[in-house]
């Protein structure tokens, strides 16, 4: 079992469902952003189009922030899911620094989203999820994994353009669409192995 | 990215310590020096735990720090293992160098100049990331080890000074400098042209930046010129060794410092995209 995401590109609107589905599922608080997508601009005026890239944590094969992690916080699980202990992160911010695709975010202080009022009822409650001082990234929503449940961002995309599921299955969509579509990862020299894969052609 | 304050301290206090201590080290194997082997030993002590104590503040849950203890083998397991190592060979150089033979004295400081080493390349090491290309290069930590030479040579070169030493161990410290900080433009200026020409787009900006001027203004001109052109002229040194070497001490930790910032500036990730 190697959990993985395809993301098509021809597909994403860049409507952000994603985006805030994920902040609404997990509660993270403002600056944190488990995922979202970059909208970018491609070619020369006059022949120029936007183009959307939806990112997040590529759940490496041989992440360098579990490597690096100096009190082991960060983790694979054996379902390929890249993992982070809250208890445990220093909050040294050592592998925000050495993840190539800005997945993580160390939260340093937890400050809501309406200033002087201080923090609602809503977000002292799901804030408490993720304490100042810890770094915090997608985990492919595990807990709704771990019920057969699919991650939430793939469960909005109203577009389908995001497929989730194993990637040691050779007859799983996941797997279909790399072979088929041509599926390639984000910078695929760096040699982490991500299993985020994107078709874009 | 943004600068880490509490990590640049750490970085120069602990290349100062490691650096100052080799310096003793070299005292002891070319037996001169004799007047400043404990005062040096002992700013290497105090910048070592300065140093330390700085790391620490950049943590947010330092009282976790201990399971680093469990993880000795990651890179900050092993910046923690050497910082503790190196200290505890200075600590005992200390309690040895009144009383102890000169082999074994000469054998601690040994031992104390090779964990210094390991240690400040260990702590450049730890910035050597695929994710960064513009440290993704061992001119990184080579430069962190010859930045702290000349820390060190400078801090000798004070304690020299300031102890009235012997004109010929002054004139020798004094060349010892020149010949640091000739080896520490090379390096930087081989540092430069890795980053310069490599073909990666995203290390591109940084030849455009305001960074580059600091670099030639502040790390080269400030920091490894300006002293060298003190230490080169022979009456300024025999007038004055002490404004000589607290001046290039001084000027070869605002280009460490500066150095330090233009790191973490150009310490910008890949571009996302394809």
């Amino acid at each position: 079992m190697r959990y993985g995401m395809v993301i098509d590109l021809k597909r994403c609107i860049g409507c952000n469902s994603c985006t805030v589905a994920c902040k609404q599922a997990n509660g993270t608080p403002p600056g944190d952003l488990r995922t979202k997508v970059l909208t970018m601009e491609v070619g020369r005026y006059p022949h120029t189009k936007l183009e959307f890239i939806p990112v997040l944590c590529n759940h490496c094969e041989e992440p360098e922030c579990v490597r690096l992690c100096p009190v082991g916080a960060s983790a694979k699980q054996e379902n390929g899911i890249v993992t982070i202990d809250p208890d445990k992160c220093l909050g040294c911010g050592y592998c925000e620094m050495a993840c190539p695709y800005g997945a993580r975010t160390l939260i340093k202080k937890t400050t809501g989203y309406f200033g002087e009022h201080g923090l609602s009822t809503y977000e002292q409650a799901r804030y408490a999820e993720h304490p100042e001082g810890v770094v915090d990234k997608c985990d492919f929503c595990a807990d709704r994994v771990a019920r057969g449940e699919l991650p939430v961002c793939v469960v909005t995309c109203g577009a389908g353009a995001r497929i989730f599921g194993d990637l040691d299955d050779p007859t799983s969509e996941v797997s279909r669409l790399i072979a088929e579509e041509n599926g390639v990862p984000m910078h695929p020299e760096l040699g982490l192995k991500p299993q985020v894969y994107y078709i874009h052609r | 990215m943004e600068v880490q304050w509490t990590l640049v301290l750490f970085t120069m206090l602990t290349g100062l310590g490691a650096g100052a201590f080799a310096f003793v080290a070299v005292g002891e194997w070319l037996g001169w020096a004799q007047s400043v082997r404990r005062p040096g030993a002992l700013v290497a002590l105090a910048a070592l735990i300065l140093g330390g104590i700085a790391s620490v503040f950049h943590l947010a849950h330092p009282l976790r720090a201990f399971a680093v203890l469990g993880h000795l083998g990651t890179p900050m397991g092993l910046e923690l293992s050497f910082l503790a190592l190196t200290l505890i060979a200075v600590a005992a150089y200390l309690a040895v160098e009144k009383t102890g033979s000169a082999a074994v004295r000469k054998a601690i400081a040994t031992t104390g100049l090779i964990l210094g080493t390991l240690l400040v390349l260990a702590v450049g090491a730890t910035y050597v990331l695929p994710a960064r290309p513009a440290w993704n290069t061992w001119f990184l930590p080579l430069s962190f080890l010859i930045s702290a030479g000349v820390l060190g040579i400078f801090t000798g070169y004070a304690l020299l000074a300031r102890s009235r030493g012997d004109a010929a161990e002054l004139k020798g410290v004094n060349r010892l400098a020149l010949v640091a900080l000739v080896a520490q433009a090379a390096v930087l200026l081989l540092y430069a042209i890795d980053v310069a020409t490599t073909t990666d787009p995203a290390v591109a900006p940084v030849l455009s930046s305001a960074m580059l001027l600091l670099f030639w203004a502040v790390v080269l001109g400030v920091g490894t010129l300006l002293p060298f052109l003190l230490a080169l002229s022979p009456s300024l040194a025999a007038r004055a060794p002490m404004g000589v070497a607290a001046a290039g001490l001084v000027l070869a930790v605002v280009g460490g410092v500066v150095g330090r910032v233009i790191m973490y500036n150009v310490g910008t990730g890949y571009p996302l995209g394809f």
